[in-house]
């Protein structure tokens, strides 16, 4: 899926904060990658995770998905924005949901934003739901969920537009440990059975079993650490 | 013939009823005229900045959200769409609540106050489009948001 070649990032003018060398990766269908950070914070995996869903420009490289150049040395005029709303799924840190729609109505924003019509947008929520095993709770805000939930309705959205590429921030930051368990379990069960790849980072060691490839950033690079 | 002579013996000024209407008109009622659209004036600049100020603070408030919707590839006019909306419930509801105080107590004022449709009609023409133009505030920090801010804790 995403491709990333010799891509480096910049903050301000010149002042380089990650350098990816030598990276050329691709990732295929129903593969999960874990980017594990040493450092929490500061070491570059939200620039990372920028460049890769299209929202802050790399200062060289290339990116490609389905097949299709989006960045080499400049973006490639495609509709960035419109790309990502039909190519990526996002899992935030904080579950980030709407706190004044319920469930199936944050589910459905991100389907009706891409041109679907409410009533399709809502029965796809349920299902989606269903498949999360929250139907039950389709109706609840987003504060009458638990954290665990309300992180599941959060993953729900990200599969609205049924993505090919999932990218998850610290999915597990705000959970305990069993609740962060599931949600990586989730994440991989996705992964193989909707044939999305799933690219998630986290600075928790213990979430990353089970994921096909793991990278640590160190020192702004990107290294692969175990297959 | 009974004017001027009012007029000599008693010191008074005598006018004509059509005079007398006229003088009126463009004397002590057209001030108090002028203070009531001074007044009407000041009120609606007060309320369109107190508009403004709550579109701006219910768009900060909502930030989080807007960076959110923008990262999940959201356009402009989706955004723009959503705060419109709540600047025009917003007027609608401060216009229909003024509307209907000003209907329930009119008739409690010591002078009687006529409200011509024509000018309710103006006086909702200038909030509707001056409510549009106070979220311009909040339109522009949303629009500036970036997406990342929906990254992190």
């Amino acid at each position: 899926m995403p491709c990333a070649r010799h891509p480096r990032w910049r903050w301000g003018a010149e002042v380089s904060i990650l350098h990816v060398e030598g990276l050329s990766k691709t990732f295929g269908h129903g593969e999960t990658a874990v980017t594990a950070l040493r450092d929490p914070s500061g070491s570059g995996k939200s620039t990372l995770l920028l460049c890769i869903s299209l929202i802050l420009e790399p200062s060289a490289g290339r990116i490609a998905m389905n097949g299709r150049t989006i960045y080499d040395n400049a973006w490639t005029g495609i509709d960035v924005r419109r790309y990502r709303r039909e190519h990526i799924g996002f899992i935030f840190q904080g579950h980030n949901l709407i706190p004044f729609l319920n469930a199936r109505d944050n589910i459905a924003l991100a389907m009706e934003i891409n041109g679907a019509p409410g009533h399709v947008a809502r029965s796809h929520a349920n299902e989606l739901l269903d498949y999360l095993e929250l139907g039950h709770r389709a109706a609840s805000l987003p504060a009458n969920l638990s954290g665990g939930e309300q992180q599941r309705v959060a993953i729900g959205r990200a599969l609205a537009n049924s993505p090919p590429l999932i990218l998850a921030d610290e999915p597990t930051a705000s959970l305990d440990t069993a609740r962060g368990a599931k949600v990586m379990e989730l994440l991989k069960r996705i992964a193989r059975e909707r044939q999305a790849a799933v690219i998630a980072v986290t600075h928790d060691l213990r979430m990353i079993e089970g994921f096909d490839t793991i990278w640590r950033i160190e020192d702004g690079r990107l290294v692969k650490r175990q297959t | 013939m009974t004017a001027r002579h009012i007029e000599e013996w008693l010191y008074f000024s005598v006018y004509t009823t059509g005079e007398e209407r006229s003088l009126m008109l463009e004397g002590r009622l057209k001030k108090m005229s002028a203070i009531l659209g001074l007044f009407r004036t000041l009120l609606v600049i007060v309320s369109l900045v107190i508009i403004a100020l709550l579109i701006y603070v219910i768009t900060v408030e909502k930030i989080k959200a807007i960076a959110t919707l923008k990262l999940m590839g959201a356009s402009n006019w989706v955004i723009v769409r959503l705060i419109l909306e709540q600047s025009v419930v917003l007027t609608l509801a401060s216009f229909a609540l003024g509307w209907t105080m000003v209907n329930l107590t009119k008739d409690h004022f010591p002078r009687t106050l006529v409200l011509l449709p024509e000018e309710t009609l103006i006086t909702f023409g200038v909030f509707f489009v001056g409510g549009i133009l106070a979220s311009l505030v909040g339109i522009v920090h949303a629009l500036r948001t970036p997406p990342s801010l929906a990254l992190g804790g």
